[in-house]
């Protein structure tokens, strides 16, 4: 079901057909798995998951020396893309997993936000058979650490999918910002070096991530933090350059990844400033990104009566009234 | 439709936002030949953990910024759907089993076999037991299934209308009498806002079956009685209530009565003048003559040959007929007077089986019913042949007694919280039933309880009634008639 009534007010931020074709491309990946997750789980005996949270830590900074650089708007209209996305177990047969996963990309120019894109939910099944319903397979070693932990393996449905949607953005022949949600060096992330080489639209791509221990135990954060307006500190040169930024005087401290920049970081971190928000001190485009992709309560149970009528799932006991209760909708819709 | 918890009577339903229940509707929760018997007595949302927040999140983000989903599951509207659930709150109403209805709800059905669905209301009742079948269609019940109530629920039966003002109580009983007169009933009506007088014609003037059957009659001004006519009971117990005469004065008008029988010159002219002449203490003489002027100068007394006799009303409608007694500007003390005259003259006739049961319809009896006729009418005049319905948007001004003798209850809204309460405690069903239903009751729909429904209470869209508009309440600020003055 493709909702579009509204899209005039995204066409005038970004390339309608690019996003047209990424829109396709997904639900085709989506009607393709559906058959090959239908045969791998028509019937089976299903145990829900109940959801964990997610946290967020915070600690107060060690005062250490070093010098912030002052961040300078670039006044000039670049489209900031950022980009988020959401995973969920959704419950597990005798030995296979069923997630769902949404991502959204929200637009922004000019400091206001114009305008969002948003693909999914998609339902994803991991067993040691493979991996159905993302955009590409996960194969050995990944699919292995996903099959034995959850966690991990909503952290790498995510990643692939985001992997996929960054490319789609950066392969626009319109030049943007591309703002991931986190570090684009981490471990468990894998960005293929392509990501990061200067390509032909001159598009950039950020990562901004708040949750890094990087943060916290680098000296250089209550530096930047002191400053007193919109500030960064570089921390690691190479394909990508990693800093410590913050983009309001009493904002947070981000660790920001920058890759493609043409080797003009501070223009790329000026436009940042210049076409995003930072009333709250973090980007609203990506804050945006971030609640239209998390799942909201009702759709959890709405994807489990989905998942339990498309497959014919049976319940397997231990569940509370209310849930049930619910089943009821898996018949009727 | 799922059950979702039972605690004792009280069932939890949960219903998707299409299914179409409302309140008021009966459920039958089935499983294998047993079905327990469920009405919806109120609604809410289901409550899922952290919606409201959802809710809010989802307006404020979507309202501020515009973009394009592509849901291939189409999951959000599966959410929606989610977040449109609704609890519904239901009584257990009994059981059928083998088609019959029984009050037993001490059975369980399994919450993930037994099958919901919604049950006409109609065939729910006549599971539970005859209800005769001289129908009186009032309106609709559930979507499109009429419903009636029939004359037999009524016949030897007290019942109530009450709600508040403008609800449509008049508008009911109207229906009913109409009813009542095409089965070929005798009515009495104490009609206080003229507006019964004209049930007999349809909205565009013409006549229906029963126009001929009605009789309109102003105390005083055509509704004038004689000394004989009314006889020795009804004139005594009028001067003894409504004029509380001393009971030496009464022994005293007693003997002139009789002295005036025995001349076969019972009349108003030679009451006046046997007090005259009668020889007794002149406290009494005094006392006799003061209600002698107030009965004569009442207008409702006359000597004529065209004095009203209530047998003669009976006689000349062998097929039935209403009388219906116009007490709007009539003075409280002729209304007191009209009423103790045809209430008495009643019981009278109806011990002496000189006439058939009546069907009584009393608007606002509390403003001329003398407090011991209120036992009188559910208790010894009911036994007699009196069926008494009473109409009134002060649900105070009927005692509980009467609430708890009274056979039928039709409930229209009530949104002050003493009305509600009162109303609540005195009906024959639980109080949150009452409660939540007639809270929220819209105009023209009204929750009818005990026998007629066969205890199974029914939530009634009374239909349109196919008369000319009447009873509706006089405006300062419309184009007004003449003013009249008071009668007498
Ligand atoms: N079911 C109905 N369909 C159409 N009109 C109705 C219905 N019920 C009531 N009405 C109209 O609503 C108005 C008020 O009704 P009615 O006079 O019966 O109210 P009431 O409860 O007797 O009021 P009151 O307490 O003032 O005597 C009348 O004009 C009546 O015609
Ligand atoms: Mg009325």
């Amino acid at each position: 079901m493709r909702n579009m009534n509204t899209q005039l007010n995204v066409a005038a931020t970004v390339n309608m057909e690019s996003l047209d074709l990424l829109a396709k491309e997904f639900r085709q990946q989506f009607d393709l798995s559906s058959e090959v997750i239908h045969e791998r789980l028509s019937g089976r005996r299903f145990v829900f998951n109940r959801d964990g949270t997610e946290t967020y830590p915070f600690d107060d900074w060690e005062t250490g020396d070093g010098e912030a650089l002052q961040m300078l708007p670039t006044q000039e209209t670049v489209t900031i893309a950022s980009t988020d996305s959401s995973c969920i177990l959704l419950g597990e047969t005798s030995d296979s997993s069923v997630y769902a996963v949404r991502a959204a990309v929200c637009f922004a120019s000019q400091g206001v936000v114009r305008g969002y894109f948003r693909i999914g939910p998609m339902v994803v099944h991991l067993s040691s058979k493979g991996s159905c319903g993302l955009p590409s397979q996960l194969e050995g070693y990944e699919l292995r650490v996903a099959l034995s932990d959850h966690m991990i393996a909503e952290r790498i449905i995510r990643n692939t999918v985001e992997k996929r949607i960054l490319a789609s953005l950066l392969s626009f022949p319109q030049r943007m910002v591309v703002v991931a949600d986190g570090s684009l060096k981490h471990p468990l992330d894998s960005y293929p070096d392509v990501l990061f080489r200067d390509g032909e639209s001159g598009s950039a791509l950020m990562g901004i991530s708040k949750t890094s221990a990087l943060i916290s135990s680098n000296k250089l954060s209550g530096v930047v933090s002191r400053a007193k307006g919109p500030a960064y500190a570089p921390v690691e040169d190479g394909m990508v350059h990693t800093l410590l930024a913050k983009f309001a005087r009493d904002g947070l401290v981000f660790r920001v990844d920058v890759a493609r920049s043409r080797g003009r970081v501070p223009q790329t971190l000026g436009t940042v400033l210049y076409n995003d928000n930072f009333s709250a001190g973090y980007p609203e485009s990506l804050r945006v990104a971030h609640h239209l992709s998390v799942f909201a309560r009702s759709e959890d149970m709405a994807l489990k009566a989905y998942i339990t009528s498309r497959y014919g799932l049976k319940q397997l006991r231990s569940f509370g009234l209310r849930r049930i209760a619910l089943g009821g909708l898996s018949n009727s819709g | 439709m799922r059950i979702l918890k039972k605690e004792g009577p009280n069932i939890l339903v949960v219903a998707s936002h299409t299914e179409e229940v409302r309140l008021g509707d009966y459920l039958m929760v089935t499983e294998k030949e047993r079905s327990l018997v469920l009405q919806v007595i109120d609604e809410n949302y289901l409550d899922v953990e952290g919606i409201e927040e959802e809710v809010a999140r989802e307006e404020v983000l979507l309202a501020s910024v515009q973009g394009m989903t592509e849901d291939p599951a189409d999951v959000s509207s599966i959410s929606k759907e989610i977040r449109d659930m609704r609890l519904l709150q239901c009584k257990a109403r009994g059981s059928i089993e083998h088609g019959r209805h029984s009050p037993r709800i001490d059975w369980i059905p399994s919450r993930t076999t037994s099958k919901i669905t919604r049950q006409n209301v109609n065939e729910i009742l006549d599971s539970a037991g005859n209800r005769g079948h001289r129908k009186i269609k009032i309106g609709r019940s559930g979507r499109a299934s009429s419903f009636s109530v029939t004359a037999e629920a009524l016949d030897g039966r007290i019942s109530i209308i009450t709600g508040r003002k403008e609800s449509g109580k008049s508008h009911l009983a109207k229906m009913m009498v109409r009813g009542l007169l095409e089965h070929g009933a005798y009515c009495i009506i104490f009609d206080l806002n003229d507006e019964y007088g004209t049930i007999g014609l349809r909205a565009d003037g013409t006549k229906t079956s029963i126009a001929d059957r009605l009789v309109v009659r102003k105390p005083a001004r055509d509704l004038k009685f004689s000394l004989e006519g009314a006889g020795i009971r009804a004139i005594t117990s009028l001067l003894l209530h409504s004029l509380e005469m001393p009971g030496t004065s009464m022994r005293e008008f007693t003997r002139i009565w009789e002295g005036m029988e025995l001349k076969k010159e019972v009349s108003m002219d030679s009451l006046g003048t046997y007090i005259q002449q009668w020889r007794c203490n002149e406290f009494v003489r005094d006392a006799l003559y003061a209600r002698y002027y107030t009965l004569s100068n009442s207008g409702l007394f006359t000597d004529s040959e065209q004095a009203f006799r209530l047998d003669d009303f009976f006689k000349s409608h062998p097929e039935g007929g209403a009388l219906v007694i116009s007490l709007s500007r009539v003075s409280p003390l002729n209304r007191k007077m009209t009423v103790e005259l045809i209430l008495s003259k009643l019981v009278e006739l109806l011990e002496h089986r000189t006439i058939p049961p009546v069907f009584l319809l009393s608007e606002e009896a509390h403003l001329y019913l003398r407090e011991t006729y209120w036992e009188d009418l559910i208790t010894r005049m009911r036994h007699f042949g009196v069926f008494t319905t009473f109409v009134t948007n002060q649900p105070d001004a009927i005692k509980p007694e009467i609430y708890r003798q009274a056979d039928n209850i039709f409930l229209y809204n009530f949104s002050n919280e003493a009305d509600l309460d009162l109303v609540s405690r005195a009906s024959m069903v639980d109080t949150d039933t009452v409660r939540s239903i007639v809270r929220t009751l819209p105009p023209r729909m009204c929750l009818v309880l005990g026998h007629a429904v066969n205890n199974l209470p029914v939530l009634v869209n009374v239909d349109e009634f196919d008369a000319p508009p009447s009873g509706i309440t006089r405006r300062f600020f419309e184009p007004r008639a003449e003013l009249t003055t008071l009668a007498r």
